[in-house]
């Protein structure tokens, strides 16, 4: 296990720095010029000298990977840089909007999961019956569903036609997040499902059930022991695949509702063409990403048997 | 590990059915569950429809235990499946090509004594606020989702081919390099990543195409990087090499034709996600722009209209809805026609989305 986590964490480093050479190049490859945009911003007539040394005092004639290491530098002390759009550090802006997408996401998540292995797990036992039938049409129909459009036929129906809950969710309250939550998860839930189903089918047909069978032990405890069980541990890595989706449907739910989250802000960044904003919203969903898989792979060693027991992470 | 993983693939799909067959029978007489003909016929060996990277023999190998009985009428009930979504996909590709031809106004013709018409003998599915006919701009929607979702499928799938058979055959330095490469692509959440692309690129049609090629090339390289390495170590690649043939002649002739059926599947499966990313862009502003007729554009005008028209936002939203539902039955259906069961498809997918989940998918199956 131990040896596993150092591999992990080893292997995390290529692809931070990928991660962050990505990154930097969206901005570095961006058109218009940086020093232009930061003097209009602040309201000075850009004469040429005048650009030309804010060029060089924002280090612009510097090769690339001089710009790269200082940008590096600056993100590492926690300076991600300044936004035009909002007139402040993107690193403010940022953490202003972080909770509403990550309160979002998570609850999302939990949505998604406390959904998804109950149904595949019900299909996965009724195989070919009618809840078979019914969970399979669901899950295609969760799939094939544009979240923008739930979300605004959500809106239409709970919103405006019943008066339920708030359509616009900008507000502290938990209510306003109950129809983002339910838009955001939908479109995943099908894919849970049809795993969690494939998976506990899979497992229900291996030779230790036979075993187990012939044994005598009761098929109530055969399943949720045995079968079940062991069938949703690998569900556990796609639960981190899961939350990317989660990070990049947010961006449409949050339009959709008119949320004031990262999602909303990077649309925003784009549309203003606030480079800084949009690459520093790419560093740190993707870090988050990252980081929300490692830690499904490891808690996934860390609850698997074989490899707990015995000792050698492979 | 990543021998033992090129070892498994290369079992290769006779050794993976045959074990696969087993395990089916064996589940039926054990836990006594009812398997539908469907379920068996994820028992159908891939050799049937001859398309086994192994099985060089022209007869059908047969299947072990029970299961061999049910293959032949679920083979049909698989084909029958394949046949009516394949035509149902056929048809939105038609509408898709044709469809602008024979729409009965002008999508961009404008008659403000229409806006706002609701559907009717004249207007199939109203107008919109400028009075142009709803049921027109879907069908021109059509030509421009369904074309650009193709083209933002193949070119991904044509460069991740190319760079996955490299790495594979080359190996050493640049299968390492090429294959962290695909890593850090697929370290950023697709739409996420995406839209920072299209937001460098400046908003259009085609600069959602190059985003959506950018970001998931990299799992169409690691699908076929598995697959060749699997291939690779069969026995008929080693005869071909024996007898003479040239690194090209290997990849083009004899390894290629056996990966276009996974390829297809892992394609057709993705046409679906990728017409949804389309109208999620356009939704968003970022994508096409008005007043090209485009689903996800046209849903994003109609907000405006919410709460004075919301029947402004039933057709294209129903459109991609039922595109998607189609494109994703028929890959379903090739799939299962192809001999390959949900679980071959989420290792499929598994394969495609990186090797920690790769990893944890198969000890987790090997336990």
């Amino acid at each position: 296990m131990g040896r596993y986590v150092i591999r992990r964490l080893l292997q995390l480093v290529p692809v931070l720095i990928g991660i962050s050479l990505i990154s930097f190049t969206l901005m570095y490859v961006a058109p218009g010029d940086p020093a232009l945009m930061m003097l209009t911003s602040t309201g000075q007539a850009p004469t040429p000298e005048l650009l030309e040394a804010t060029r060089e005092s924002m280090g612009l004639d510097r090769p690339f990977l001089a710009r790269y290491a200082s940008w590096v530098g600056g993100v590492l002390t926690g300076d991600l840089g300044y936004s035009f759009l909002y007139n402040a550090p993107v690193a403010q802006v940022i953490a202003q909007r972080l909770p509403v997408t990550l309160v979002l996401s998570v609850a999302s998540l939990v949505v998604v999961v406390a959904v998804s292995v109950p149904l595949g797990i019900a299909a996965a036992l009724h195989r070919g019956r009618a809840v078979d039938y019914v969970v399979q049409v669901l899950s295609y129909f969760s799939l094939a569903m544009p979240t923008f459009w739930l979300g605004l036929i959500l809106i239409y129906v709970f919103a405006l036609e019943l008066r339920w809950l708030p359509a616009i969710s900008n507000s502290a309250m938990a209510v306003g997040y109950v129809l983002p939550v339910i838009a955001l998860s939908a479109s995943y839930v099908g894919r849970l499902t049809g795993q969690v189903r494939s998976d506990v089918v899979s497992e229900l047909g291996k030779p230790y059930i036979t075993g187990l069978v012939s044994r005598g032990v009761p098929a109530r405890r055969i399943i949720w022991r045995h079968a079940v069980r062991n069938a949703l541990l690998p569900s556990l890595t796609v639960t981190g695949l899961a939350f990317g989706a989660m990070l990049s449907g947010s961006i449409t739910t949050e339009m959709v509702f008119s949320m004031q989250g990262l999602g909303a802000l990077s649309v925003q960044a784009v549309l203003a063409r606030d480079y800084a904003l949009v690459q520093a919203y790419v560093l740190i969903t993707a870090v988050a990403f990252v980081v929300v898989n490692l830690v499904c792979d490891l808690s996934y060693h860390a609850l698997n048997p074989q490899v707990r027991l015995g000792g050698e992470a492979l | 590990m990543r021998n033992g993983r090129a070892r498994h693939a290369g079992d290769g799909a006779q050794g993976r059915t045959r074990a696969r067959t087993r395990t089916e029978a064996g589940s039926r007489t054990v836990v006594g569950a009812e398997r539908t003909r469907r379920e068996r016929s994820a028992a159908v060996p891939l050799e049937d429809v001859g398309t086994s990277p192994v099985g060089t023999s022209p007869v059908p190998v047969p299947a072990v235990g029970r299961a061999s009985r049910a293959a032949a009428p679920t083979a049909a009930r698989a084909s029958r499946r394949l046949a009516v979504f394949g035509a149902l996909s056929l048809l939105v590709l038609v509408v898709a090509l044709i469809g602008p031809l024979v729409s009965p106004y002008d999508p961009f013709a404008t008659d403000y004594a229409a806006a706002f018409a609701p559907p009717s003998a004249a207007h199939w599915f109203g107008c919109d606020e400028m009075g142009r006919d709803t049921f027109s701009r879907v069908l021109a929607g059509a030509r421009v989702s369904v074309l650009l979702s193709l083209a933002a499928v193949a070119l991904p799938l044509a460069i991740g081919v190319v760079v996955g058979s490299v790495s594979a055959q080359l190996g050493g330095a640049v299968d390492a390099v090429l294959m962290r490469v695909a890593d850090m692509f697929q370290a950023f959440p697709e739409i996420v990543l995406a839209v920072a692309i299209v937001g460098v690129a400046g908003p259009g049609l085609w600069n959602v195409v190059l985003a959506i090629v950018v970001v998931t090339w990299a799992k169409y390289a690691r699908l076929a990087r598995s697959l060749v390495l699997g291939l690779k170590e069969s026995g008929f690649v080693d005869t071909a090499r024996m007898s003479g043939a040239s690194t090209a002649q290997i990849v083009f002739r004899h390894e290629l034709p056996h990966m276009v059926p996974q390829l297809l599947v892992m394609a057709v499966l993705d046409l679906g996600y990728v017409i949804l990313a389309i109208a999620s862009m356009s939704f968003l502003g970022l994508g096409i722009q008005q007043p090209t007729a485009e689903w996800g554009a046209m849903l994003n005008a109609a907000r405006s209209y919410f709460g004075t028209d919301p029947a402004l936002m039933v057709f294209p939203g129903l459109a991609i809805f039922l595109t998607v539902l189609v494109v994703n039955l028929f890959g379903s259906a090739l799939a299962e026609r192809l001999g390959q069961t949900r679980a071959d498809v989420a290792r499929l997918r598994a394969s495609s989305e990186g090797d920690a989940a790769l990893d944890a998918r198969e000890r987790g199956h090997a336990l």
